[in-house]
């Protein structure tokens, strides 16, 4: 229609008449809109003129700076479709505000206007948004926000899903890790060998209200539901003594303070933890601890939020872990009820790999109830133990009778060191033995401390020579011994007698019973 | 009807009051042209006003003035001289056989007539309401040319300062490009517009409403009558003006002196003009390299006779290739009031 030129330059190489003609073939489609020769002429004027005004002022902008010939921003703005695209703008800008200026104001008369017109369908409908183009802002605008809100939720959601694939993934590669070092037995060291020489720093208690108690190190307890029971009493055996000497009773001292801690899972029904189950996840912690505080079940309770509750005294001994062994430098304990404090976390096991997990929170408030604990009795890292590592079953003289923290347990989060390469004293001193099933439980292989103890029993055995067979009969009697021993202490106390009985066998509350309880 | 309200004005004895009593709203073009004055304000589209742009001086005595007086025709006097002035002045002239004075020649204000600027403001006057001071008007000027550029400029700004004190805005606008404004609105403003008036003709080549080329030649209506007359040797322009506006047809072959020598000078306008224009367009650096044919439209009164259109565009074809193509040739749909027309449309684009 047009001049037809084999090389389109840049805009900013036409002359005024060359530029005129440029524009000229948008300017024209919409000058279709005015039947009017005044209008017409009027629309023309103010959008053709305007814009080679506009293209000189440009150009005298451009060229009146000398830094931006300098820095070679002039020739890169010219050589590149910046200057003509804004230029393009510039003239559909004039074009759509003398229209809107200069077409009937009714909205009647316009549509008919633009209807009879013969502008083409696409000036039309580039006119048309540009009615609307407020409209279309706002559309835009609520595009951005729900494309931004869009990108942070999937941002937010990817980054979950990404870390708990590395979260299991990790768990995966720990759990090989964990087989390797059990195949290994060879790897695991003595205890004493193995125990760092490390002592948490002094804790002392900063304030004391009539529901909590707030320590030095941030740690704070929450004493709602303290409870109390029978007073602590426990003799500590010598080790090595492959069953020769004689049992403690009178000979030995009673001893009344926590000697340690064992951590245990609540095996309760959880809730998923997220924000909407706020309300839930409390509830359930609530029924969770009324049956603790009734049951007597553990000295302290870390729900999912990480709030400590102490539920029964330290100087009291809790129902928590009934037929367990454990051993240090002093001695070995049993019956851990009494000598030892109980910590259960509100959580329970995966269905599948009976992995217990934590929350972020309870990780936090479990390292420093440990520190409060530790700093109080001036308990050893030796002696901060799970529950599935000291839990026996002396009617088949099996370990891991509960598994709770039977593998995984972050010690190193706790600040202790790992008491899976320990060798346990159920184990060495009493001959406490494993199936097949108890393998199973615990991906195919018992824990590396196991091997080293099982070692030194079998070496014990020789020294007193006598078979491995009778040297654990004869240990299984002394157990009993000692058992009976330690409730014997209790005598003043008959019902509690009673109690630690029945919880001999099944002391800390399963998820099964505790789910009938709470229902 | 406002021409007959002046000319019961003029009845009174002082006849020399014929300036209009109402005031004027609204955009005015006026094509002030060397043989006529023509006014377009849109309150009659196809019936534009005009005034023929000349006076005849008599001198001033109780008798002439009553014969004028009775005759109810518009005077103006002064000690020595009663001037009849506007179409009045046609009537006037042939009475006394004599040629009607010009305050205009080619195109521009006449420096030989010592009442050119009284009388036109008079004629003006008789043709625009006084305005509000803020309404817009569109007066025509010629294009420069040879013998033109430097009275050009004064021309126009007298022309505006009157206009003005008459309570416009007044603008100028090239004759040629009012042509266009009136003729080619469904071609966007966009062709050569050519206005042949009496003193000169004007033409504009516009693109997209914007002139690129204008420029004049100084032959006109009158130079045709005044070389006519002389090589016919006759005492005045009268009776060739009477031919040429009467009964001469470009068409038709000339029988008589009077036509030949009126298509001898025709010719050679129409022949300076399109010369004019191939050199223009030569010369054009302005002009963008449009590939659509553009139209001619031609105005004006000296275009009138029967036959010029034909003639004109057979003189542009034959002349061998155009500098750019022509669509058309075509005559305004009225060739009288084309340029008042387009001076209208102009001032009305103004107005806001």
């Amino acid at each position: 229609m047009f001049a037809t030129k084999p090389h389109i330059p840049s805009l900013s190489q036409l002359t005024t008449a060359e530029a005129t003609l440029f524009y000229s073939k948008t300017v024209e489609r919409y000058a279709r809109f005015f039947d009017r020769p005044e209008q017409r002429l009027r629309f023309l004027n103010n959008t053709l003129a305007h814009q080679i005004a506009c293209k000189e002022k440009l150009d005298h902008a451009l060229e009146s700076h000398s830094f931006i010939k300098k820095l070679g921003l002039y020739d890169r703005i010219k050589s590149t479709g910046f200057y003509d695209r804004l230029l393009d703008l510039w003239l559909h800008r004039h074009i759509c505000r003398e229209l809107q200026n200069l077409l009937p104001s009714a909205s009647s008369e316009r549509r008919t206007l633009l209807q009879r017109s013969k502008a083409s369908f696409t000036t039309r409908l580039l006119f048309r948004c540009y009615e609307m183009r407020r409209l279309l802002y706002g559309a835009a605008v609520a595009t951005c926000i729900v494309a931004l809100l869009g990108f942070g939720y999937t941002a937010v959601w990817s980054a979950r899903r990404l870390n708990s694939y590395l979260a299991s993934r990790r768990q995966t590669e720990r759990r090989l890790t964990n087989s390797a070092s059990n195949q290994n037995a060879a790897v695991a060291e003595s205890s004493v060998k193995h125990l760092p020489d490390y002592h948490p720093e002094k804790v002392w208690l900063v304030e004391q209200q009539g529901n909590y108690e707030r320590y030095s190190n941030g740690a704070r307890i929450l004493t709602d539901y303290e409870t109390e029971n029978h007073t602590r009493g426990y003799y500590v055996l010598p080790r090595n003594q492959g069953g020769l000497v004689k049992t403690g009773g009178a000979a030995q001292d009673v001893r009344r303070e926590p000697v340690g801690i064992v951590y245990h899972t609540s095996e309760s029904d959880m809730l998923p933890f997220t924000s909407d189950n706020n309300a839930s996840i409390e509830g359930h912690t609530r029924g969770l601890l009324e049956y603790v505080r009734k049951n007597k079940s553990y000295n302290y309770l870390i729900d999912r939020f990480g709030q400590v509750y102490r539920v029964v005294r330290d100087t009291d001994a809790a129902h928590h872990a009934g037929n367990s062994v454990w051993s240090d430098a002093a001695g070995v304990y049993v019956g851990l009820n009494e000598s030892f404090l109980g910590v259960c976390f509100e959580t329970n096991s995966n269905s599948d790999s009976l992995d217990e997990q934590l929350t972020e929170a309870q990780l936090v408030a479990g390292r420093l109830l440990t520190q409060v604990l530790r700093s109080r009795y001036q308990i050893s890292d030796a002696d901060c133990v799970t529950h599935g590592l000291v839990s026996v079953n002396p009617s088949n003289m099996l370990i891991c009778y509960h598994h709770d923290w039977a593998r995984n347990f972050p010690f190193e989060a706790f600040g202790l060191s790992d008491k899976y390469k320990v060798a346990p004293a159920s184990v060495s001193e009493f001959g406490f033995t494993y199936d097949e099933e108890i393998m199973e439980k615990l991906g195919g292989d018992v824990w590396a401390g196991v091997k080293l103890a099982e070692e030194e029993f079998r070496r014990r055995a020789e020294e007193s020579k006598v078979t491995p067979e009778e040297m654990r009969r004869r240990m299984r009697e002394r157990y009993q011994e000692e058992m009976n021993l330690t409730l014997r202490l209790r005598t003043s106390h008959p019902a509690e007698v009673e109690t630690s009985r029945q919880t001999n066998d099944s002391n800390a509350p399963t998820a099964s019973r505790l789910n009938a309880r709470q229902t | 009807m406002l021409e007959e309200k002046n000319q019961v004005m003029s009845n009174k004895p002082e006849g020399s009051k014929n300036e209009a009593s109402n005031v004027k709203t609204g955009a005015v073009g006026l094509d002030i042209g060397t043989s006529r004055i023509v006014m377009a304000d849109g309150s009659s589209q196809r019936d534009a006003r005009s005034q023929l742009n000349a006076f005849v001086a008599v001198p001033s005595s109780e008798m002439a003035e009553n014969v004028l007086k009775h005759k109810n025709m518009v005077y103006e006097r002064n000690c020595k001289n009663l001037y009849v002035y506007g179409n009045d002045s046609n009537f006037f002239a042939s009475f006394l056989n004599v040629d009607a004075r010009r305050p205009m020649r080619d195109g521009l204000l006449n420096a030989q007539e010592e009442m050119s600027n009284h009388i036109m403001q008079l004629i003006i006057q008789r043709l625009v309401p006084r305005g509000r001071g803020k309404e817009m008007l569109y007066f025509s000027v010629p294009g420069k040319g040879e013998g033109v550029n430097g009275k050009l400029v004064y021309h126009e700004a007298m022309l505006r300062n009157f206009l003005q004190t008459l309570g416009y805005n007044a603008r100028s606008i090239n004759e040629g490009q009012a042509v266009v404004f009136s003729e080619l609105q469904e071609e966007n403003f966009t062709g050569i517009g050519i206005s042949f008036g009496g003193g000169m003709c004007n033409v504009s080549v516009s693109f997209m409403s914007m002139p690129m080329i204008t420029f004049s030649i100084p032959k006109g209506g009158d130079y045709i009558d005044r070389n006519v007359t002389e090589v016919l040797g006759e005492a005045n322009t009268t009776k060739v003006r009477i031919e040429k506006e009467e009964s001469l047809d470009l068409s038709r072959q000339p029988k008589t002196d009077l036509e030949r020598a009126l298509h001898i000078y025709y010719e050679d306008m129409m022949q300076s003009l399109i010369e004019r224009l191939r050199a223009e367009f030569r010369a054009s650096s302005q002009l963008p390299k449009i590939d659509r044919p553009m139209p001619i439209v031609l105005a004006g009164g000296t275009a009138k006779p029967a036959g010029f259109l034909h003639k004109f565009e057979s003189m542009l074809r034959a002349g061998g290739e155009f500098p750019i193509e022509i669509s058309d040739v075509r005559m305004a749909k009225d060739p009288l009031t084309a340029t008042a027309h387009g001076c209208y449309i102009a001032a009305l684009s103004e107005t806001k």
